[in-house]
């Protein structure tokens, strides 16, 4: 049988510096980011997310006894926010995400499938 | 202190507003350090700028996933004051005067957004009058004057301010750092100044806010949008002065009509390809 899923994380990272932004480019890309996400809302796709704060600790080591402020010394590589959707598949979860306003400043959205538990 | 914690500003999922006013942040922001610096005082207009822009940082990345507050100004007032407080609250430096201030953002903080409107509105205007007066201080060199005016009051961001100015960012940073410190230097008190000393410093500001018309009108350089953007935000907080009984004078209004006089042919004195037309030329109904 074949596996199948319709639910999808979106992970986003990287973008544009904003400390570099001003006001009136910060409400731009509010407004990108608002149309972009009530367009997923309005159909049905949106299932939940969050925008991240920057930083954030990393665990590791058999006990968690070695706790860092994590990997995040390149912003590019730092996850600023998750959504998780349905779509058909994935490929039409790709499609949705192309218009994802992270892309315009050069960050990516990384696609993936949410494995479904099976056979119960 | 979070903002979920602290906000009394209730996202309003519902009756979402699709979009936002133009231009919001960039007069929010004008509004914000204004108010902000009344508080905090001019040596601290840094902090002032910091705590705006995390507030918006803030608004931008949430209001997409939770929506837009019913009232998005407050929301960003809070936001940015609770910036402030956190800020205050652990600095050194701010010891002798960290209560009072700190109790001046609460108390703030407290009074909400609808209470005493008009007061509010006034204190509002007033505090940006004020900002106009310190950033239009005669111990500033002119183009850093209109530099920072378009900073604080404006809310533009350095590119912006390059753009404007045919400089280059760096330049600009450089512009407004030297400009705030001068300000720390020369002690200038946030203020409108009173009796003989308003009308001096008065003509400073009216001379600032004409140059930034000017910057904004002269068409031999610049983008068509910046160009158009600096015109209005002259005529913006010369109408805030008008509305003020220290800057309600017949020099003011004079100003302003000269502005909104040539403010109206704005959209028509070029061409498409940006050639500039005799009056004669151009298409009154634009």
């Amino acid at each position: 049988m074949k596996e199948q899923s319709n639910e999808f994380l979106y992970i986003f990272r990287g973008g544009a510096d904003p400390k570099q932004m001003s006001p009136e480019q910060m409400q731009g890309n509010m407004d990108a980011w608002f149309a972009w996400i009530n367009n997923l809302k309005s159909k049905g796709h949106f299932k939940g997310g969050h925008p991240l704060q920057d930083g954030g600790k990393v665990l590791a080591g058999k006990k968690g006894q070695t706790v860092t402020d994590g990997p995040f010394l390149e912003g590019k590589e730092e996850v600023g926010g998750y959504i998780l959707l349905s779509a058909r598949d994935l490929q039409s979860a790709v499609e949705l995400a192309k218009g994802c306003p992270a892309l315009e400043q050069n960050g990516t959205v990384e696609v993936r499938v949410i494995q479904q538990m099976e056979g119960l | 202190m979070t903002v979920e914690s602290s906000s009394k500003v209730e996202p309003n999922s519902e009756a979402v507003v699709s979009h936002l006013v133009d231009h919001l942040f960039r007069h929010e922001a004008g509004k914000m350090v204004s108010s902000l610096t009344h508080t905090l005082g001019l040596e601290n207009l840094q902090l002032a700028e910091d705590a705006v822009q995390d507030a918006l940082l803030k608004a931008m990345r949430n209001w997409p996933f939770a929506g837009i507050p019913q009232n998005p100004s407050a929301w960003l007032t809070q936001v940015a004051r609770n910036y402030a407080l956190d800020v205050v609250r652990r600095a050194q430096n701010f010891r002798t005067k960290e209560n009072e201030i700190a109790l001046l953002l609460e108390s703030r903080a407290d009074r909400g957004p609808q209470s005493d409107r008009t007061y509010f509105d006034d204190e509002i205007r007033d505090n940006q009058l004020q900002m106009m007066f310190a950033c239009c201080h005669s111990a500033l060199p002119q183009e850093a004057q209109v530099a920072l005016t378009l900073k604080t009051l404006c809310g533009f961001g350095e590119q912006e301010i390059a753009a404007a100015f045919l400089i280059s960012s760096p330049a600009v940073a450089k512009r407004l750092v030297r400009a705030r410190r001068t300000i720390r230097e020369a002690a200038i008190i946030f203020e409108i100044p009173a009796g003989k000393e308003l009308s001096q410093r008065f003509d400073a500001v009216l001379q600032a806010l004409y140059l930034l018309f000017n910057e904004g009108y002269k068409a031999s350089h610049g983008d068509e949008l910046v160009r158009k953007e600096l015109c209005q935000e002259a005529i913006r907080l010369i109408t805030l002065l008008v509305q003020h009984p220290s800057g309600n004078q017949p020099k003011t209004h004079a100003l302003l009509a000269l502005m909104l006089f040539n403010a109206a042919r704005l959209s028509s004195r070029a061409d498409t390809a940006g050639n500039i037309l005799l009056l004669a030329q151009q298409d009154r109904s634009l």
